[in-house]
């Protein structure tokens, strides 16, 4: 058995091997293949690595892919415009469908998701007839689960997939972390009051809105930065670094003259002393007694710092975020930075100055107005410059949590394909925990920098999706909260597709929009083939076209093509 | 012969070795950290000297032993820049993991280190593994390197047996698809395939060590050494060190910083008594870092702000030179007791060992290291032997 497994094996490694070697892999029937094994020479054609990369995508597809969480089939019917697409997507949000907000609801047993965060403590529920008795770090963690879930189902079935993919970028760039004492009580707050009204902008309300959050106060310690103790300056320094300017010019026609000094941040953290004391509620809070007195001289600001109000907070936000202060430079630098992460998410991992340029100008323009900053880095001519280049289309390599998304969407799945699960002690989520397993569930980054934005830092967790991806797809139900049946299966793949041929262009349309390289169709059917003609004992089963159509979704699901976005 | 294995361990947020080898005689160190000073050992309350003038503080004392075995040993003053001070945690990071201050090179420092070592075994299927749910930037660009957080669950579930025709149809058919796609999808995708073949049949567990992040890779180390992978490279995170507020009590596993600084001496000292105990016998050289220290004076949450010189802890079950601790331009007892402030700037203390000292010596002693694969590590960089190593 061995013996025969392995002969296999090798003849399927050959057939994956030759068949890379044509152009017009369609053309070539699995059966010349299998009966021209022994003389595999005759397939033998030089392959080529460049023609096997990503195929290059219409303008339109990947504008698709850049404004939600992944094409799906529906979505792009025949007459549909790139600008009025682009319109559409950008356009103001609107209410979501019941149902979402009905599973939601749903889900969230402890309603933690709108309590205030004096609710967070010691809790006793009854769970499938059990009392549990929860502690304030329980209900915590339950309450970052609920919101996780919350997540996950928005990205898939929210009809306002550009909002999403907005919160989606301000929870890295305002990264708070669940786990860090005290911010689980305020993260719902958080999410649903500080970051959704405000994640389509303008940027100097959302950023007003984080500095005064308790969460953020919270995850970077203002809230104990209180005179007459040395100034505390951890959030003094990442509002400079992360949230603001950044240390250096994004652009080479900047300069690369640090944008602020070490000196800088110390005397910011002493204007932020007092700020953002926590009190039960959430409401921001200026605690007049631990602020610093006295002169703050920072950033070349002529604005008197002498105080003793929270307005010396406010107005270095406004300094670092408004056009028409004192100091232009500051907002020059922020406009920067956020052009130039605004651009790597939208468009690209290695940002065109050009690009960046514009939309910076954009937010100059119009004093931070974020949909008008994508818009421009997403003009057509920007999008068809990523398969201009000479080393192939530069397509976006998908994070674990948004490979899952774009498969949930282009499966179609509706509201009652979720099943949250109630268990004793807490919700169960097996999306969600395979989510964290692989290192992408949201507010789980420890570090204020949120999760890497780039190809580099995710291309090695491509294993955690491989076995996610087992799981979807298998015939018996391996996940508590979804579960493929027969019949999304056959819905998927339509009712006329019977061939080989067939099916392999269903997966490519259903999952990609029909831009899967030769090669990766070629081996979707030297599989299918493998699997038809299977005899053996081990698995003891006979193959049905049903779990053929599954393997099929999952490997396509696998491919590098659908890797990118 | 097989060279050890190198381990890197980085203690992400600023560690403050002024906590973890503590100058408990300076006078200056117990006034400016006043209630967030390590006490000076009596005997009774944990803390164990060092020598005569640095000691551990209780929650680190099971190294004690390991020191008296002259197998680790302590670097102060370290930093990415001896310049400056670089106060950004990802700045420093940055510079640190790709073994540059002005970052001419991308890849990891242990990377490129990595893929000049010799194999005895050139089809060894696992030469270095990133303990870590995304790739550590130290081992970005390491051939035959995975990333996983949690290595025994490496393995693809899977409706059938583990051995099953489909299976082994699904693993070539992934590995030949992703050899056609572009870099890094395609090093990441036959990495992964060549990884599971071995790590999905390997025994896992047969040490155990102190839960958590350091404990958990370590014990990896283990088994993966039991199983006789040739495994060269091995890069640990372990955050939580940014600890600007609470840190009382202070060095003891009570407290928030005494508590990080329990799991990492507990999982040092179990891997050291677990290897010297192991049937397979596997040289290796441990080296913590992070990217600063922590300020001298305390901040007024009873925490310490971001600071310049930070340090490394070596340790090793061969070919250490001694238990030492290195202090750079820092004369700790000398002055009467005010050595440290004598090399304090801004209330941080002054880098003056360059992280690269302590790399590159032990690329060059314990792994043969010549002075031109050296530069293709440490690009621009001359080796400043600091008598770590033999």
């Amino acid at each position: 058995m061995r013996r025969l497994m392995s002969d296999q094996a090798h003849a399927l490694s050959r057939r994956l091997f030759l068949s890379g070697g044509l152009s017009g892999a369609a053309a070539v029937t699995f059966a010349a293949m299998w009966g021209r094994s022994a003389t595999g020479a005759t397939f033998a054609a030089p392959f080529s690595p460049a023609s096997e990369r990503l195929r290059p995508r219409s303008n339109l597809l990947t504008l698709a892919n850049r404004l939600t969480f992944g094409f799906h089939e529906a979505e792009l019917p025949p007459g549909t415009t790139y600008t009025g697409y682009l319109a559409a997507r950008t356009a103001p949000p609107v209410p979501d469908v019941p149902s979402l907000l009905a599973l939601i609801d749903g889900l969230d047993l402890l309603d933690l998701l709108t309590v205030p965060p004096s609710q967070f403590r010691p809790t006793t529920v009854v769970v499938n007839g059990q009392t549990v008795t929860l502690s304030t770090e329980q209900v915590q963690r339950l309450g970052a689960r609920a919101l996780a879930h919350q997540i996950l189902y928005y990205s898939v079935l929210s009809t306002n997939q550009f909002r999403e993919r907005l919160l989606e970028f301000w929870r890295d760039h305002f990264n708070v972390y669940a786990d860090k004492s005290l911010v689980g009580s305020y993260l719902p707050l958080y999410d649903r009051s500080t970051l959704r009204p405000n994640a389509v902008g303008p940027f100097p309300t959302l950023l007003e809105s984080v500095a005064k959050s308790a969460a953020m106060s919270l995850y970077l310690d203002n809230w104990l930065n209180r005179a007459p103790q040395p100034a505390q300056e951890n959030y003094a320094r990442e509002l400079l670094e992360l949230h603001t300017m950044g240390p250096q010019p994004k652009l080479a026609s900047s300069g690369n003259q640090p944008n602020y000094s070490e000196n800088d941040v110390r005397e910011l953290a002493k204007i932020l002393s007092g700020w953002g004391g926590v009190v039960g509620t959430g409401q921001f809070r200026f605690i007049p007694q631990y602020h610093h007195g006295g002169d703050k001289i920072l950033l070349g600001l002529t604005a008197p710092f002498d105080g003793n109000t929270a307005s010396e907070g406010e107005t270095v936000l406004r300094e670092l975020s408004r056009t028409m202060q004192s100091n232009p430079a500051l907002v020059d630098k922020t406009a920067e930075l956020l052009a130039w992460k605004l651009t790597r998410w939208f468009l690209a991992d290695s940002p065109p100055d050009a690009v960046v340029i514009a939309a910076k100008n954009v937010y100059l323009a119009t004093d931070g107005d974020v949909v008008g900053m994508v818009r421009s880095i997403l003009d057509e001519n920007n999008v068809a410059a990523l398969t201009a280049g000479s080393g192939g289309p530069e397509y976006k390599f998908r994070r674990p949590s948004q490979w899952l998304a774009a498969l949930l969407r282009a499966l179609q799945l509706d509201t009652t394909h979720f099943t949250p699960t109630q268990l004793p002690g807490g919700l169960s989520g097996e999306l969600i925990g395979d989510l964290y397993s692989q290192g992408n569930l949201p507010y789980a980054w420890p570090a204020p920098d949120g999760y890497p934005d780039g190809d580099q830092a995710w291309a090695s967790a491509i294993f955690g999706r491989w076995a996610l991806a087992q799981r979807v797809f298998s015939e018996q139900p391996q996940l508590v909260d979804l579960h493929l049946a027969d019949g999304d299966i056959d819905r998927a793949y339509g009712p006329n597709a019977t061939t080989d041929d067939e099916l392999v262009a269903r997966v490519d349309q259903v999952l990609t929009g029909g831009v899967m390289t030769d090669f990766e169709r070629a081996a979707l059917k030297v599989y299918a083939q493998f699997v038809r003609g299977y005899t053996g004992t081990n698995p003891p089963y006979t193959v049905t076209v049903t779990r053929l159509k599954r393997e099929l979704l999952m490997l396509g699901s696998l491919t590098p093509t659908f890797q990118h976005y | 012969m097989t060279s050890p294995i190198v381990i890197s361990i980085f203690l992400r947020g600023g560690m403050d070795f002024l906590s973890w080898c503590a100058p408990v005689k300076d006078t200056y160190y117990s006034f400016a950290r006043g209630a967030l000073k390590i006490p000076r050992p009596d005997g009774s309350n944990g803390a164990e000297w060092l020598d005569n003038h640095f000691a551990l503080p209780p929650a680190a004392a099971p190294l004690k032993s390991i020191w008296n075995a002259g197998q680790i040993s302590f670097v102060h003053s370290v930093g990415v820049d001896l310049s400056e001070k670089v106060g950004s945690h990802f700045d420093a990071q940055r510079r640190l993991e790709v073994g540059d201050p002005d970052e001419s090179v991308a890849t990891g420092w242990l990377a490129r280190a990595v893929n000049m070592l010799p194999l005895g075994n050139p089809a060894t299927p696992l030469r270095a593994l990133s303990h870590t749910p995304l790739l550590a930037r130290t081992l970005s660009g390491a051939e035959k390197t995975v990333a996983t957080a949690d290595p025994a669950a490496f393995a693809l579930p899977t409706v059938g047996p583990r051995d099953s025709q489909h299976y082994t149809w699904q693993k070539l058919w992934l590995r030949e698809t992703y050899k056609r796609s572009a870099d890094p999808v395609r090093e990441a995708g036959v990495s992964t395939v060549t990884a599971l073949d071995t790590l999905e049949s390997l025994n896992w567990g047969g040490t155990p060590l102190p839960s958590g992040p350091v404990g958990d890779a370590l014990g990896a180390v283990v088994d993966l050494v039991q199983s006789g992978i040739e495994l060269q490279a091995m890069h640990v995170d372990y955050g939580g060190w940014d600890l600007h507020a609470n840190l009382l009590p202070l060095g003891t596993a009570l407290g928030t910083m005494g508590a990080q600084m329990a799991h990492l001496a507990e999982s040092l000292a179990g891997f050291h008594a677990a290897m010297a105990a192991a049937p397979v016998q596997r040289d290796y050289v441990i080296l913590c870092v992070s990217e600063f220290g922590r300020r001298i004076p305390a901040n007024s949450s009873a925490g310490l702000d971001h600071g310049w010189g930070g340090g490394i802890t070596i340790m090793a079950n061969t070919g250490l030179n001694g238990a030492r601790i290195v202090t750079g331009a820092w004369h700790p007892s000398s002055f009467a007791g005010y050595g440290l402030q004598l090399q304090e700037v801004n209330g941080d203390l002054r880098a003056s060992v360059d992280f690269r000292d302590v790399l590159a010596e032990c690329l060059a002693k314990r792994l043969g290291f010549d002075s031109t694969q050296l530069a293709a590590v440490f690009p621009g960089y001359l080796l400043n032997d600091r008598g770590l190593f033999v």
